[in-house]
């Protein structure tokens, strides 16, 4: 367990680290958990900087330094002083600095068990925030003097307007790690400040970005000889020789003139306040339009006053030239402000219409860019009902409506319209309109912006006439992708028949019609659900995909079912393929036999598969088809001989990356519907959405270049709303997601759901369960009494332990991943509890197994997590239960059922899992109420873990049955199985072949 | 002149040419009033070998330092002749008479504090009871001619007059006074801190503050998630190299290569690679 650590150090980043154990260091002075050399190699490539020692400056208390995070040791004290520390360290290049911060983009683990401490995380942001005014060209040529009277030419980052904002912003939440460290030999803590700490690296970020960027532009050996000490600085400045050939007084000199061509900027950034515009519309009849000054001031940025408030404030009378300076770089920028500076102090200038459209579209960016402060009316910055013209296409009643058989293929006529609101705009209004030659057009009492291009391409537009396009066209359009017009707003499609009804429905304008549950299926649908399942069968009716999001616990599966099933009784004969991990794919199989007896389901998996012919034979015979992600592009070629009626992704989420061979194959496979469930919020993803999109409604989102530069870098680079907007239009119809919080659902469930998660055994895991089993064979022949009793429960252990980690019966300390199918569904599953802040308590009868989980979860998410057994004392049992309750970045707790079986109120989880089992439901249920009590506010999902085809299944299903024969004494603990026959026993503990799929 | 022979002027390499190619130099009316001093007292063989001089940047350097002119001019001799001239300097009370009276014309001040000289500034002197640009010239050159102003200080002249058309300051400078002092006068802080050290960037905050670190756990080690800070925007302006231009032409540019364009040519490069550093390689694939 590692958590990394990024500080700067004279202008370079240098990464260290702290890892997890007993204080393997004990040398004096040395950092008892410092991270390894070898640990720093393993995360970059140390060969070309210098891996060394240095000394971090930390908290200390008792002669040991606090550990950044519980997760590294046991944090008991408050800290008394900073102490010297030396740790292993590396420092970065600028480039591998960049290269290891992309890695911790949005991540809170690099790997298994590295995680990224909150001072690298800063670092992150810093380098985020580097690229954008690169990007924004919010830099400039410097020039900074070396110790050795050298003078480097630099690339400095220009911080004025918004981007002091946030330097001021990123100096107050820096954590002080990123500046707690030194070379060994310092003799006195850092003391830095964060400001300096802060531009010592945007600097060399900023230069490194630009330089490398320009590096193409001069290559080859270096150059020393120049004609004048501007080209020696020109050269300096993109090439990867910093240092400026000169001597030294044409150096000084070449400082002194850059300085005094940088200087109106500096003044600006330098400044104690920030000069505001506010344009206000004509009041009356007469065209002028207020330009006002304002003064905000940095301290308090709420505060607004204007300028010849400011002005005239006796008490500041050193204001005035700031304020002057301020306005006359402005001027420059908008030529009006001239005019605004009276004798009696500056207040605002007046325009034409004319001259606020040129204000509102050029010079407020402009003035944004050089650092004032801009504010436009809300119907121009489109968060009140800006107007625009807007184009929309009008269907006509076809044919092919008449006779009822209306498919996506259906061809339909339409008229062009050009609308204002929602009111249709002529061509002779719109000659009107041209023939006033004005940006900003007062209509119907509002404010509409009309270019002379807008006017011409909706003239051109109305005079196209009639246009013919299928109802997939419509569709399309009318989600605003797709043959839609250039250059105008667009207003969708409208029409006024059964056209519209879909169009409506898709938007979410009209709710779906509700439908009864399939013939076939047992059970029932909560509200919500046939909502979901009315939804799936929409879009399936019109062979469109969609992508089921909800919340975990709200039954994904069941409405998928419900679906499959509705098809099967309307007469498909064609199979469902269902992709999903192997960890579920138990999970489908129990849930279909339980709510759709009547589908045969085949799962498609090990060794044994059928392949090419006889797998089309037997696929054809069924009416689902599990596979694995896996097998899913191992064997895609027998899988795309099948003629599937649909193909369905559970946790859709792994064909995000459009690029890999999974999603590339899956998108291959031809099917008249496609359907995706996924229990994380794709919709926030934008970069994910495409692959997803692709997948279900191929081509609708265009090319993923094309996308690319219409959604992606314009929503994640620029934040543009409106793209942002669009997108959301585009997929939304395609997207189902609810919470488990939304209150049309929260009214539909239970205050406790209990699920039974269906788990497989991993190969590792099968052969060790079966050799249990072969050694008890032998013993229990000849043995009687208390030795049979001790045999069978000493097996029964063995086997429970096997189920829950080979490493749990082995204690060998082994590997913990991807060895145990029960342990990798509830790391799945943990993964959303954490992604949607929810908490959630884990017990497990055994200690080791509880510590392995504190461990694994520990390290694959890179949170702390808690883990209170009978060895706990008393006072830290009180601590954690308080840290449970209290702090929102603990969601795991890790509860022995023994040390908590009782007492604890525990109600901050939503989520309980029994990791194995008691077998004792009063039990269980008092474990579950820790969560499930007064004071619990929100649903609890209670899930016990059972692995398929093993004795934890047929325990729980004698268990279930119990409950009808009274008296029993199933289900009251172990005790009982003891008392079956050796017949009787086998039955219960032998493997099914299912067991491993 | 019976030994004057003419020899050949020797070629400079990275001197100081004269942009406009025809005509008269200065395009500011204060540049040709600057001009005119000259024009006054100088013949018309020496303005135009000295305007010649000028155009094939004879002129290697030109530094202003308290107030005087430094110049050299490279003619057909082995050493550059040295130039100088100077303008009779104000006092500092004179100064302060000139800030209040720009104080007191605010469109006036704010643009000349954005690097214009409106015609008005006469008017501002004028105000302060003083001349903005004196009758006299104190110009100096070593060469062998025994007419001041020679062709050098033509050159030298000529040159200036066009720095001018960039910054108005000069001729505060000529004056006994720097653009920075006066802004000062003014109330204008000057830089992004309290500062004073010259040989750092003055892009660069103030550094002087020292800050020891924190005892207090969470501020030290900082609580997940609360150092999260949104970044700005990352798209590409649509006027390449902006800041850089809004801050005018560099002064006393010497060489082949359009300042302005060769940043262009680099902004334009380093946004796509800003964006790819905002978005990280991930998306960028």
């Amino acid at each position: 367990m590692l958590i990394l650590h990024m500080a700067e150090l004279d202008g370079s980043l240098v990464v260290w680290g702290e890892r997890s154990g007993e204080g393997q260091h004990k040398q004096d002075g040395m950092h008892p958990w410092s991270a390894t050399p070898d640990d720093l190699r393993a995360v970059s490539t140390p060969q070309r900087g210098e891996l060394f020692t240095a000394t971090a400056w930390l908290p200390t208390t008792d002669n040991e330094p606090i550990p950044s995070s519980g997760i590294i040791a046991e944090v008991t004290s408050v800290p008394t002083k900073i102490s010297p520390w030396r740790v292993a360290a590396y420092r970065l290049s600028a480039q591998e600095a960049i290269d290891m911060l992309h890695m911790t983009y949005g991540q809170r683990t690099l790997e298994d068990g590295t995680i990224v401490g909150e001072d690298m995380a800063w670092w992150a942001s810093v380098l985020r925030q580097v690229g954008s005014m690169v990007a924004r060209q919010q830099y400039l040529p410097d020039v900074v003097s070396t110790e050795s009277d050298r003078y480097k030419a630099v690339w400095n980052p220009a911080f004025v307007g918004e981007d002091t904002e946030w330097r001021d912003a990123a100096v107050a939440k820096m954590p002080a790690a990123a500046r707690a460290l030194t070379w060994k030999s310092a003799s006195v803590a850092p003391i830095k400040p964060a400001v300096s700490v802060l531009w010592d690296v945007a600097s060399n970020l900023t230069d490194y970005i630009v330089r490398t960027a320009s590096q193409d532009i001069q290559r080859g050996r270096r150059r020393t000889r120049f004609d004048s000490i501007h080209d020696s600085w020109l050269y300096s400045l993109r090439s990867k020789y910093r240092d400026i050939a000169g001597t030294s007084k044409a150096l000084q000199h070449l400082a002194g003139q850059i300085h005094e061509w940088q200087r109106p900027i500096a003044i600006i950034a330098g400044s104690p306040f920030r000069l505001c515009f506010r344009i206000d519309e004509p009041r009356g009849e007469q065209d002028l339009w207020n330009v006002r000054y304002l003064v905000q001031s940095n301290d308090d940025p709420s505060l607004l006053i204007p300028v010849d408030v400011a002005w005239n404030n006796a008490e500041r009378p050193n204001l005035r030239g700031q304020l002057l300076f301020a306005l006359g770089q402005a001027a420059e920028i908008c030529p009006g402000i001239s005019a605004g500076l009276s004798r009696d102090g500056p207040r605002g200038h007046t325009v034409d219409t004319t001259g606020a459209h040129h204000f509102l579209t050029h010079e407020a960016e402009a003035l944004r860019q050089a650092g004032y402060g801009v504010m436009l009316p809300a119907w121009w910055i489109g968060k009140g009902n800006r107007r625009r013209l807007a184009a929309k296409a009008r269907v006509w009643q076809d044919n092919a409506q008449g006779s009822g058989t209306l498919s996506l293929d259906s061809m339909l006529k339409f008229d062009w319209e050009v609308v204002l609101g929602d009111q249709s705009v002529s061509i002779e209004e719109l000659e009107i309109m041209a023939s006033l030659k004005s940006p900003l057009v007062r209509m119907r009492g509002r404010w509409v912006t009309v270019s002379t291009e807008e006017i011409r391409t909706a003239i051109d537009l109305l005079k196209k006439g009639r246009s013919d396009g299928s109802l997939q066209d419509m569709v399309r359009m009318d989600l605003g992708v797709g043959d839609i017009p250039e250059g105008l707003e667009w207003g969708g499609v409208s029409s006024t028949d059964a056209v519209q009804d879909i169009l409506e429905r898709l938007n979410g304008q009209t709710s779906m019609e509700e439908i009864e549950p399939p013939e076939g299926f047992v059970g029932k649908l909560r509200p919500y659900q046939l909502r979901g399942y009315a939804w799936l069968s929409f879009l399936r009716q019109w062979g469109l995909g969609g992508c089921l999001a909800d919340d975990m616990g709200l039954g994904k599966t069941v409405q998928m079912l419900a679906l499959v099933q509705r098809d099967r009784k309307g007469g498909e004969k064609r199979p469902v393929l269902l992709v999903c991990p192997t960890s579920v794919i138990n999970n489908w199989e129990r849930e279909a036999a339980k709510f759709t007896p009547n589908l045969s389901v085949l799962v498609h998996h090990g060794a044994g598969r059928l392949k090419g012919k006889a797998f089309g034979k037997s696929a054809a015979n069924h009416a689902l088809i599990v596979t694995s992600y896996g097998l899913a592009l191992r064997d895609i070629k027998s899988i795309r001989e099948v003629p599937w009626s649909g193909v369905v992704l559970d946790e859709a989420q792994n064909i995000k990356n459009a690029h890999t061979k999974q999603a590339q194959a899956i998108r291959t496979i031809h099917s008249d519907y496609q359907f995706a469930l996924t229990g994380t919020p794709v919709e926030n993803s934008v970069a994910d959405l495409w692959s997803i999109m692709e997948f279900l409604n191929p081509g609708f989102l265009g090319r993923q270049e094309t996308f690319r530069r219409n959604f992606l870098l314009p929503i994640q680079a620029g934040r543009n709303e409106n793209a942002a907007k669009r997108l959301r239009r585009a997929t939304g119809p395609f997207i189902l997601r609810r919470l488990k919080t939304d209150k049309s659902v929260i009214s539909d469930l239970p205050d406790k759901i209990e699920i039974k998660e269906y788990c497989t055994l991993t190969k590792e895991q099968a052969t060790l369960y079966a050799s249990i089993l072969q050694d008890i064979e032998y013993a229990l022949e000849d043995a009687e009494g208390m030795e049979r009793r001790g045999i069978i429960l000493g097996t029964l252990s063995k086997l429970k332990q096997v189920c829950n980690h080979p490493a749990h019966l082995l204690k060998d300390n082994s590997a913990i991943p991807q060895r145990s199918g029960k342990l990798e569904r509830l790391t799945e599953m943990l993964e959303e509890v954490i992604k949607s802040g929810d908490k959630a308590l884990i017990f497990t009868q055994f200690v080791e197994m509880g510590h392995m989980l504190k461990r694994h979860i520990q390290e694959t998410f890179g949170r702390e997590v808690l883990f209170l057994h009978g060895g706990t004392p008393l006072r830290q049992r009180d601590i954690m239960v308080e840290r449970f309750g209290n702090e929102d970045m603990i969601q795991i707790f890790v509860v022995s059922l023994k040390a908590g079986g009782t007492g604890l109120n525990l109600t901050a989880a939503n989520h309980v899992f029994h990791f194995d089992r008691w077998w004792n439901p009063a039990v269980e249920d008092q474990a579950t109420d820790r969560a499930f009590r007064i004071g619990q506010t929100k649903n609890v999902q209670v899930r016990k873990m059972i692995c398929v085809g093993t004795l934890e299944e047929k325990i729980d299903g004698m268990i279930e049955r119990k409950k009808e024969i009274a008296g029993s004494v199933v289900g009251t603990g172990e005790g009982w199985l003891t008392e079956l026959s050796n017949d009787e026993l086998r039955k219960v503990l032998a493997l099914s072949k299912e067991a491993i799929v | 002149m019976w030994y004057y022979r003419r020899r050949p002027l020797r070629e400079v390499k990275g001197g100081i040419r004269l942009q406009s190619k025809r005509g008269e130099s200065a395009q500011s009316w204060w540049g040709r009033r600057w001009n005119d001093t000259l024009y006054k007292f100088i013949d018309s063989g020496r303005l135009s070998r000295g305007r010649t001089y000028a155009r094939r940047g004879q002129v290697m350097s030109i530094d202003v330092k308290n107030g005087v002119v430094y110049g050299t001019v490279q003619g057909s001799d082995t050493d550059p002749y040295k130039v100088s001239m100077k303008m009779k300097k104000l006092s500092k009370r004179e100064w302060e008479r000139v800030a209040d009276s720009l104080m007191a014309r605010p469109a006036i001040a704010a643009k000349m504090m954005a690097g214009q000289m409106p015609e008005e500034m006469e008017d501002v002197f004028k105000d302060a009871g003083i001349r903005l640009f004196p009758d006299k010239l104190g110009t100096n050159c070593d060469c062998y001619d025994w007419s001041n102003p020679c062709k050098h200080i033509a050159a030298v002249y000529l040159i200036f007059s066009e720095q001018f058309d960039r910054d108005p300051f000069l001729i505060f400078r000529l004056r006994g006074m720097e653009q920075k002092d006066l802004l000062g006068m003014m109330g204008v802080r000057l830089g992004m801190g309290t500062s004073t050290d010259s040989s750092a960037s003055i892009l660069t905050p103030d550094r002087s503050e020292h800050k020891p670190l924190p005892l207090d756990v969470d501020t030290f080690w900082g609580r997940e998630g609360s150092t999260k800070i949104q970044p700005g925007r990352a798209d590409v302006p649509n006027v390449s190299a902006a800041l850089p231009r809004r801050l005018g032409s560099f002064p006393f540019w010497r060489s082949e290569e359009v300042f302005i364009d060769a940043l262009g040519a680099i902004y334009d490069n380093a946004s796509k690679a800003g964006i790819a550093a905002f978005l990280g390689d991930v998306d960028d694939k």
